[in-house]
């Protein structure tokens, strides 16, 4: 099992070493861009701006300006785009390269005509989508790519028909996958060690204090490293192959633990596997020392440490799901501060067993576990969906993009 | 009869257990419960050093091992195992 591990840890760092490694290369044929704006609107100059000075960067790419409000083939052509992208909502600035339709103008907006000017510049398999509405050539589903997703678009689903990406929600895939995620048991040993330890503590007071400082720490520190996932996630959404890195790996993942939930149902026995004794038993000096300090500052202090230690050395044995989510957020165009809201969302419900096995047991004064039941059908449930995740993410990635 | 129960303070399992062997020792308050912790005495039990799965339960009666099991069980599994192995 060690080694399966080691094979995934390797796996995932040859991933973000590629992830981290681009290569610009001229193309014979130049890129389009096609440039819908309105002369009135404030972020069409500011992309206008942008685009002159991509212009000077980039010599393979040609823009092509359509302003809407003095011409009306502009605004037919403006119109048939618009239609073709499953835009509902008539709103400027548009962009389309490619086989992509980028509405509105943002940093993120910067990022992602770089990635697809680096993108086609250095790939000749792709469609451009205007030049076909252009020429009155049909345009195929296949040939529209979806980067992310704004309020307002419709997108084609196979069986489903064109549907609403607003009537997804991201909130739901954040509560079930954290939730999920919360059971694997993972660090949850850690925490059963503390509040054995404290609620011996005579000290009510102490005993909350230490206990929230631990919980508190572990979603902090988990909320700053799926941030970091998503920064990642975001500058790599525009490439194809990561996408197919990123669902491999899901693969990898969710069939390496439902192999664990088989295994585990060949023993029959639903325990406590005795696993990393030498680790374990470091950290339970640790936290005894911490718990044991005197002054409550250097307590927090010790156990804030531990926290950090224990999720980071458990990160491996976690990691799939909440990459995984912050892959899927990647996909869509929110303001920062709505992914963090959902990052706070997922980490809030990966921590909520821990909160109420803690909180029930300072109530009560007697250390409550949650059975390994639940961990065994964690590991089931969180395979399949890393699974079915890594299936949409590399054959139909639309879908996946809605969450 | 005794009841040795070899577990952990950092496994849920050996948590859910105690409470419920201290269950069935109301039910049957003959029974005497030892518990080891598989960590801090491990000189006291070093045959168990190897556990692969925690808790380990042990029935003896009069000094000799009866039965014994490995994990969780429910109260219904453990009156049943009473049942079929009275006093």
């Amino acid at each position: 099992m060690k080694k399966i591990t080691h094979v995934l840890v390797f796996f995932f760092l040859i991933i973000a070493s590629f992830v981290f490694y681009t290569v610009k290369v001229s193309a014979s044929s130049p890129v389009n861009l096609y440039f819908f704006y309105d002369i009135t609107c404030g972020h069409c100059q500011e992309e206008d701006a942008y685009l002159s000075l991509l212009e000077s960067e980039y010599p393979d790419i040609v823009v092509n300006r359509y302003e809407l409000s003095e011409s009306d083939y502009n605004l037919a052509l403006y119109d048939s785009v618009r239609e073709t992208f499953g835009k509902s909502m008539s709103l400027t600035p548009l962009l389309v390269i490619g086989g992509v339709a980028l509405t509105g103008f943002s940093e993120q907006t910067e990022t992602d005509i770089v990635s697809l000017i680096e993108r086609y510049t250095t790939s000749t398999d792709y469609v451009d989508v205007t030049e076909k509405i252009i020429n009155g050539e049909t345009v195929d589903r296949d040939d529209i790519e979806y980067l992310r997703f704004s309020w307002g678009d419709y997108v084609y689903i196979p069986i489903f028909g064109n549907v609403s990406v607003d009537s997804f929600s991201l909130i739901v895939a954040a509560i079930v996958i954290g939730l999920v995620d919360g059971f694997n048991p993972c660090a949850m040993w850690i925490l059963l060690f503390l509040i054995t330890l404290l609620v011996e503590l005579p000290d009510k007071k102490r005993r909350w204090t230490l206990g929230i400082a631990f919980l508190l720490t572990s979603g902090i520190f988990y909320f700053l490293i799926m941030t970091t996932w998503l920064k990642i996630g975001i500058s790599i959404a525009a490439i194809k192959w990561v996408r197919i890195a990123i669902a491999s790996f899901a693969l990898a993942f969710g069939i390496y633990n439902i192999t664990r939930f088989v295994i585990s149902l060949r023993h029959r026995e639903t325990g406590c596997d005795v696993t990393n004794v030498k680790m374990k038993r470091k950290f339970q000096d640790m936290v005894r020392s911490s718990v044991a300090k005197k002054n409550i500052l250097m307590a927090i202090f010790g156990i804030m440490l531990v926290a950090i230690a224990v999720n980071f050395l458990e990160l491996a044995c976690s990691a799939g799901l909440p990459l995984l989510f912050t892959q899927i957020l990647a996909y869509r165009s929110l303001p920062y501060a709505i992914y963090l809201m959902y990052i706070g969302i997922y980490v809030f419900f990966f921590l909520v067993d821990d909160i109420a096995v803690f909180v029930i047991s300072m109530i009560t004064l007697e250390v409550k576990g949650i059975s390994n039941r639940f961990g065994k059908v964690s590991q089931l449930v969180g395979g399949a969906i890393m699974i079915a995740i890594g299936i949409l993410l590399m054959f139909f990635p639309t879908i996946i993009m809605l969450s | 009869m005794q009841i040795k129960m070899i577990g952990a303070m950092w496994c849920p399992s050996c948590l859910i257990m105690r409470s419920r062997i201290r269950k069935l020792i109301k039910i049957h308050p003959e029974i005497a419960l030892v518990e080891y912790d598989f960590d801090m005495d491990r000189e006291k039990i070093p045959e168990f050093s190897d556990a692969k799965i925690l808790p380990i339960i042990i029935f003896e009666k009069d000094g000799r091992e009866t039965f014994r099991f490995v994990g969780e069980k429910s109260v219904s599994e453990l009156g049943k195992f009473m049942e079929e192995n009275p006093k």
